[in-house]
């Protein structure tokens, strides 16, 4: 693998089967993390081990590292991503400001057990940046995230990253939300689980000159037109150019799909990437969300494909076992896949696209 | 006299549950060990409410023990219970000898992700290789859970599931698999408001500036 030359942009998507991570190189060595996931190794960020097979040193070439939300699958890693990216800027909620919000991540991630846990990732992450001193930076929709003049970059082109949600008002609800569940007793330590919670997560757009690329995170839709993705085309139609490339939000889902989303912010030959996800058969996204994801793009890609099998990880009497049982097993381990979107002529619009680690197209 | 009264819930809210849990703080290996340990320190418990359930030879200070319902001291008879037992264990029979012992083949440490209709599902992490991460999911039937297992199961618990060979008293073995649910702890109030107190003071402290990375 080569790095992208200095006046090349590139996306790369990373997800393997549950959990997803973007890495975006803006220019002149000024990387960018979104979320993190685990490699092949379920040790290391995926980000990280790319960025080791480029021969760049992470450690400096990272200026942000960015949490859209704090669910088990989108931070896996993400210490160990800031401890790394010592340059780095780390880029949060700012509902993660609020001591209501903490002490609820700390209160519900409180079991006694090893499995890894969303909201403990993210306090980890929060006193790993106040131990070292080095700076947090709150997101609300407006933000911006990075910012480069035309001068300083090898392409010559303004380039920024903008945080598009959530909205003041969602927002709002949220910190109410969880102040009343953090107050109604008894309060047990268990895992949150987090459905309809996904309308706090940052979205946000990268644009380099004319190019635009939308990276919709966990973003779905509500009913009220102050949240959600209705929030964010009543925020930015008609400002900036359409975006030629998509990471789908929250995975393909249908409750993340909003046709004003494909007719006011991106361009028609678009470009999606989704990443998958997957719990006890249920699946997304769904054939019915790739067929419709495919009718909208020009080209549409999945960085991850089938599980591992479990006779191939299991002896023979363990799967004997799981044919006997009652109960119903699937395997949750997948390759990390990769999907890298390289623009050699960022205002031309020219794209190249690359499947790596099982990563397919639609 | 039968101890009809002393249940297998007292078991499990005396300190022997504990020992079910006590590999955790231990290495992942030990963990296994520490675990099916508990787990057979358990299965003698019940098999000794079984037997003295049968036998009527207990000392009146215990039916007293039984008639007070006192907690305290239900803990203190299963104490002795237990106690009794470890004596007749080294004096009467060869480990195992008698006793269902449980032979993991895995074992896994799981989440409840939801609960749908006679199903939950849940996230598993396989703890005999050493995994933190999740490696699988699963649907389990909730009508094979026992009244214990169901007044645990909830949205956000955690669980044990062990599968494996057990044998049983008269030597023979069966395939057989276990799921061990946590009790979870609830906070209080005072404690909620101090963790926020905490946070709020940590806050407080920084200073913000949320100017553009470059």
């Amino acid at each position: 693998m080569t790095p992208p030359r200095d006046d090349e942009v590139e996306i790369s998507v990373f997800g393997p089967g549950y959990g997803e991570s973007v890495l975006i190189h803006v220019g002149s060595r000024r990387w960018i993390v979104i979320d993190s996931c685990l490699a092949d190794d379920r040790r290391t960020p995926a980000p990280l081990k790319y960025m080791s097979d480029l021969g760049l040193d992470a450690s400096t070439d990272v200026c942000a590292v960015v949490a859209t939300h704090w669910h088990d699958d989108h931070i896996k890693g993400l210490s160990t991503i800031l401890d790394v990216c010592a340059g780095a800027d780390f880029w949060y909620s700012a509902a993660l400001t609020y001591g209501e919000f903490l002490a609820f991540l700390a209160v519900h991630d409180n079991q006694p057990t090893k499995l890894d846990r969303g909201g403990t990732e993210m306090l980890k992450c929060i006193n790993l940046m106040n131990a070292s001193g080095r700076r947090t930076k709150r997101l609300l929709e407006d933000t911006l995230v990075a910012e480069w003049p035309a001068a300083k970059l090898a392409h010559g082109l303004a380039t920024r990253l903008l945080a598009l949600s959530p909205s003041s008002k969602q927002f709002d609800q949220f910190l109410q939300v969880i102040g009343a569940e953090l107050h109604a007793l008894p309060l047990k330590a268990k895992k949150r689980l987090t459905a309809g919670r996904n309308d706090l997560s940052i979205a946000s757009v990268l644009e380099v000159g004319d190019l635009s690329v939308l990276l919709g995170a966990d973003l779905e839709n509500c009913q009220d037109p102050d949240l959600g993705w209705a929030a964010v085309i009543h925020n930015r139609s008609g400002k900036g150019p359409k975006s030629a490339a998509i990471k789908i939000p929250h995975h393909g889902s249908e409750g993340a799909h909003h046709d004003k989303v494909w007719s006011e912010l991106l361009a028609v030959d678009v470009v999606s990437v989704v990443t998958p996800w997957s719990l006890a058969g249920k699946r997304l996204p769904t054939e019915t969300d790739k067929a419709r994801i495919s009718s909208l793009s020009k080209e549409a890609y999945i960085t991850a494909g089938s599980p591992q099998a479990l006779k191939k990880r299991y002896p023979q009497a363990v799967t004997k076992h799981f044919r006997t049982s009652r109960v119903e097993i699937e395997s949750s381990l997948y390759r990390c896949g990769h999907v890298r979107i390289r623009f050699p002529e960022a205002n031309s619009g020219k794209q190249k696209i690359e499947l790596f680690n099982g990563a397919a197209k639609f | 006299m039968a101890l009809h009264s002393l249940t297998r819930q007292d078991i499990f809210n005396s300190r022997y549950k504990e020992a079910v849990y006590s590999g955790e703080r231990t290495a992942d290996r030990d963990a296994t060990v520490g675990y099916i340990e508990g787990y057979q320190l358990m299965s003698r418990c019940f098999e000794g409410i079984e037997r003295h359930n049968v036998a009527s030879d207990e000392p009146d200070s215990v039916a007293d023990h039984r008639a007070s319902n006192n907690p305290s001291k239900r803990l203190q008879l299963i104490d002795n219970l237990v106690a009794s037992m470890q004596v007749r264990a080294s004096q009467e029979m060869p480990l195992n000898l008698g006793v269902r012992s449980l032979n993991p083949l895995m074992e896994w440490e799981g989440s409840v992700e939801g609960i749908e209709g006679d199903e939950f599902v849940a996230r598993l992490c396989n703890v005999t290789t050493g995994e933190l991460l999740p490696t699988e999911a699963a649907r389990f039937p909730v009508s094979d859970l026992n009244d214990v297992q169901r007044e645990n199961l909830e949205v956000g618990a955690i669980f044990r599931w062990v599968i494996g060979l057990q044998r049983l008293p008269n030597g023979n073995k069966q395939r057989v698999s276990e799921l061990f649910f946590r009790r979870l702890p609830a906070h209080s109030e005072n404690e909620i408001n101090a963790t926020v107190e905490s946070f709020a003071i940590q806050l407080d402290a920084r200073e913000w500036d949320d100017a553009p990375s470059r």
